[in-house]
């Protein structure tokens, strides 16, 4: 069941990467694919054990590597949507519009 | 070793320093350019141990692998530390006599350059996704350096499409640590050694196949390689050429590493395949382009396709062809950027019909310019001419071998139309509006040693294929070309004719219409992405 | 209530409840960023964790209070002059280890008497060091953005 509602909000974010116009949208949409895969690492580390993997705890511990690894991942994450909302936002005032089509269309007008 | 990634590192402090007290600029920028020259000694020093078949390990901080970063040396990651060494110092140089970049500027390209040996050298895949990341935030930073409208967009795309590439990367990762329980590439190679070989484990195949489109999307092969052409046309010429010279191969590079350690041959085929139509396709766009950077992106990708398509036919002298093309590629393809772009910054244009008579005005560049494009295509007796021979030996009797022939005298082809641009003479006589000073002395000999590296490189290549050969199995290589022999010389003739055939059918009425309108197929992100997922599946289904 | 009220033209005005909550919650905040910094060790946090704490209290300050009363408790020169002294910090401490003879990154502590200091010593120097790198990043990431607003 876990599993089908990882997949679910992956799928999720992948359709809004795809179909939303709005580039704000986009990136919410690509941070929203990532958590999923970052759930997934994490939900799959949680059935190893029962407790936090904290020294002196007792009891079977889970699997600390993949929070260790998704911990790094989130940080990467958390760059790159600042990084593309930094680049959303000077587009935004350069073309004066969130449309990532008429960005585009304005963006790669070749001059012949 | 440890020291190959530091050393950047280190530099990259000194720049961000620079970057915050005025007065350290100057020596901040010269600094960092010194830290990105220091691996190439290092390196240097590796390579006897290494070429003797040793595998050198490295633990960051005394950390065992499973918890902590392990770094492997070996003949590949030397290659591919070595490449990106080369064309990192060229481009430091050459940004660093234009003037035009602050030290903020070199702080993020050598960030890249940490990242790319973070690739080359990492042990295991996650610590190979981090430095991925790396490489990719330095990029978007630098593609959108300067601020243009283009510049920005050409930036999001990159980031929208390499970050979807990249989660799948991840999620291939999560597979493999799901059913294996390790990380590490070598560990993940004998688990699937002792399970069977790939073959047995369904769920690999999917893993393996979410690896590949992950880093294919950095390594721009059809159908993951629509956002290189806007990201290298609209970014700072230096960055141009860094990206197309060294990021695009270390990603090619990781993909054979994984391909190879992890029991991928089922995979040889289709890369084969998907090689050499990228090699033909991207070279018909190229072949309509106007702008001179576009145009060259175009190339970039074709020349990749070739790369692929060699490493597909899967023998180890087809490994090696593959390894001496990416280097060759290396050096002429950042040299032609380098060029390139100090004429696109001296003339302020990019249209290939607006820029003419360079020739007397630079020479030496134009000369520069005219080794490069006479390397890419081929001709004796400079390096590309070297590989192709190569190129040709490892493809024997392979099916995908004819577009790869068809895409050579049509790379030959658009060179001669982008050639006119450096003719020492101009028809009309037009005066630029000289926004800026022509190529300083470190710039114009930075393009002249490159010229001259290609040139080596062509002359011995054998020999450097010989080397390249032991670096990566540690045996010699028995069979190899015959390179200049009178036979093998003939054979470019008819190329070079259908060559100027092929433009001459470009200036025609129905080639210009038909280039135009191939010009005009300028997908937008949404069909780029729908595009991307379909490649996805395709990829999967066939590696199934 | 007015739409104009919640709208643009309200941006610049302060309610008393955003006022009061934030003045009041963001020592809190500050406060429990450090706490997360300096157990990282010993419980779940560390660097990074702490350093984004940190940073959502002061990007609170920004928001409710605006961005020129936050720029005098944090200066934007000062902010950026932090950052890179805490990467110059992380890399010096990197280099420790290898001047201890482990190699990069190496806990030089190892070497000494554990009676005589915790053998965490060095995660914590990391975790503080990275703390204030990623505080101050994330912080300036904000201010730039409000800034050319």
């Amino acid at each position: 069941m876990t599993w089908i509602l990882i997949g679910a909000i992956l799928m999720a974010g992948l359709w809004g990467v795809v179909n939303r116009p709005n580039m704000i949208k986009k990136v919410m949409a690509l941070s929203i694919a990532n958590s999923a895969v970052i759930l997934m690492f994490v939900y799959h580390g949680s059935l190893s054990g029962d407790t936090a993997p904290i020294e002196g705890n007792g009891g079977t511990m889970v699997d600390p590597l993949p929070q260790a690894l998704m911990l790094t991942a989130i940080v990467v994450g958390v760059c790159v949507m600042s990084m593309a909302l930094v680049l959303v936002y000077r587009l935004h005032r350069k073309y004066g519009t969130l449309d990532m089509r008429e960005v585009e269309g304005k963006a790669w007008k070749l001059r012949d | 070793m440890v020291w190959v990634l530091l050393s950047p590192m280190l530099g990259a402090t000194a720049a961000l320093f620079g970057s915050l007290f005025e007065r350290f600029r100057g020596t901040a920028c010269v600094i960092s350019t010194i830290s990105l020259a220091v691996p190439a000694v290092l390196l240097a020093l590796l390579t006897g141990p290494v070429m003797e078949g040793e595998v050198l390990q490295h633990s960051l901080g005394g950390w065992s692998p499973p918890w902590g970063i392990n770094l492997v040396m070996d003949g590949l990651a030397w290659v591919s530390a070595s490449l990106t060494t080369l064309i990192a110092v060229a481009v430091a140089l050459f940004a660093l006599d234009s003037g035009k970049y602050g030290a903020r500027f070199f702080f993020f390209l050598l960030m890249m350059a940490v990242g790319m040996y973070g690739v080359a050298l990492t042990g295991d895949l996650f610590t190979m996704f981090v430095c991925f990341e790396i490489i990719a935030v330095s990029v978007y930073v630098l593609v959108a350096w300067e601020g243009t409208g283009t510049g920005l967009a050409a930036s999001l795309k990159y980031l929208i499409l390499s970050t979807t590439g990249i989660m799948i990367f991840l999620f291939g990762v999560f597979l493999i640590y799901r059913d294996l329980g390790v990380l590490s590439i070598s560990g993940v190679s004998e688990a699937l050694r002792a399970a069977g070989g790939v073959r047995n484990t369904p769920v690999m195949h999917l893993a393996l196949a979410s690896l590949c489109v992950g880093i294919g999307v950095r390594t721009a092969f059809i159908p993951f390689h629509t956002w290189l052409p806007e990201a290298h046309a609209y970014a700072p010429h230096p960055i141009s050429a860094f990206l197309s010279g060294a990021m695009i191969k270390i990603s090619f590079f990781a993909m054979v590493r994984i391909v190879l350690e992890f029991g991928g041959d089922y995979l040889m085929d289709l890369l084969m395949w998907i090689g050499a139509f990228t090699a033909l396709a991207a070279v018909l766009s190229a072949l309509s382009q106007t702008d001179v950077k576009r145009l060259l992106a175009y190339h970039s990708i074709s020349q990749l396709g070739y790369i692929l398509a060699v490493f597909g036919a899967g023998s180890s002298l087809a490994l090696t062809a593959s390894f001496l093309h990416a280097l060759n590629h290396a050096l002429f393809k950042s040299l032609l950027f380098l060029t390139v772009g100090a004429a696109v910054s001296f003339t302020g244009e990019r249209n290939i019909y607006r820029i003419h008579g360079l020739g007397s005005r630079m020479p030496v560049v134009a000369a520069a310019f005219f080794v490069g494009a006479l390397s890419i295509s081929g001709i004796p007796p400079f390096n590309g001419y070297a590989s192709k021979a190569f190129i040709t030996m490892g493809m024997k009797g392979s099916g995908a071998y004819p577009l790869l022939w068809a895409t050579s005298f049509l790379t030959m082809a658009s060179f001669i139309k982008l050639g006119r641009i450096f003719l020492p003479f101009s028809r009309s006589g037009a005066e630029y509006d000289r926004k800026e000073r022509p190529p300083g002395i470190l710039e114009t000999s930075v393009v002249a040693v490159l010229a001259l590296m290609c040139l080596g490189t062509g002359v011995f290549g054998s020999q450097v294929a010989g080397f390249m050969h032991s670096m990566l199995y540690g045996t010699e290589l028995v069979t190899a070309p015959r390179l200049f022999t009178a036979g093998s010389l003939l054979k470019t003739l008819p190329m070079i004719a259908l060559g100027i055939l092929a433009w001459r059918m470009v200036l025609t009425g129905p080639g210009r219409s038909l280039s135009g309108r191939v010009r005009a197929l300028a997908p937008q992100l949404r069909t780029v992405l729908i595009f991307f997922f379909a490649g996805l599946l395709a990829f999967a289904a066939v590696a199934y | 209530m007015d739409r104009t009220d919640t709208g643009r033209a309200g941006m610049n005005r302060k309610t008393t409840i955003l006022d009061l909550i934030s003045r009041k919650l963001a020592p809190f905040m500050l406060l429990f960023g450090l706490y997360v910094l300096t157990y990282g060790h010993a419980s779940p946090g560390g660097g990074f964790q702490g350093g984004v704490v940190i940073a959502s209290g002061v990007i609170l300050l920004f928001v409710a209070q605006g961005v020129e009363a936050a720029e005098r408790l944090f200066p934007f020169a000062t902010l950026s002059r932090v950052e890179t002294m805490a990467f110059l910090a992380f890399i010096g401490a990197g280099l420790a280890g290898i001047a201890a003879g482990i190699g990069f990154l190496g806990n030089p502590m190892v070497l000494v008497e554990v009676s005589a200091a915790p053998r965490a010593g060095m995660v914590l120097l990391l975790n503080l060091v990275i703390g204030i790198e990623v505080g101050s990043g994330v912080s300036l990431i904000c201010l730039r953005l409000f800034r050319e607003e």
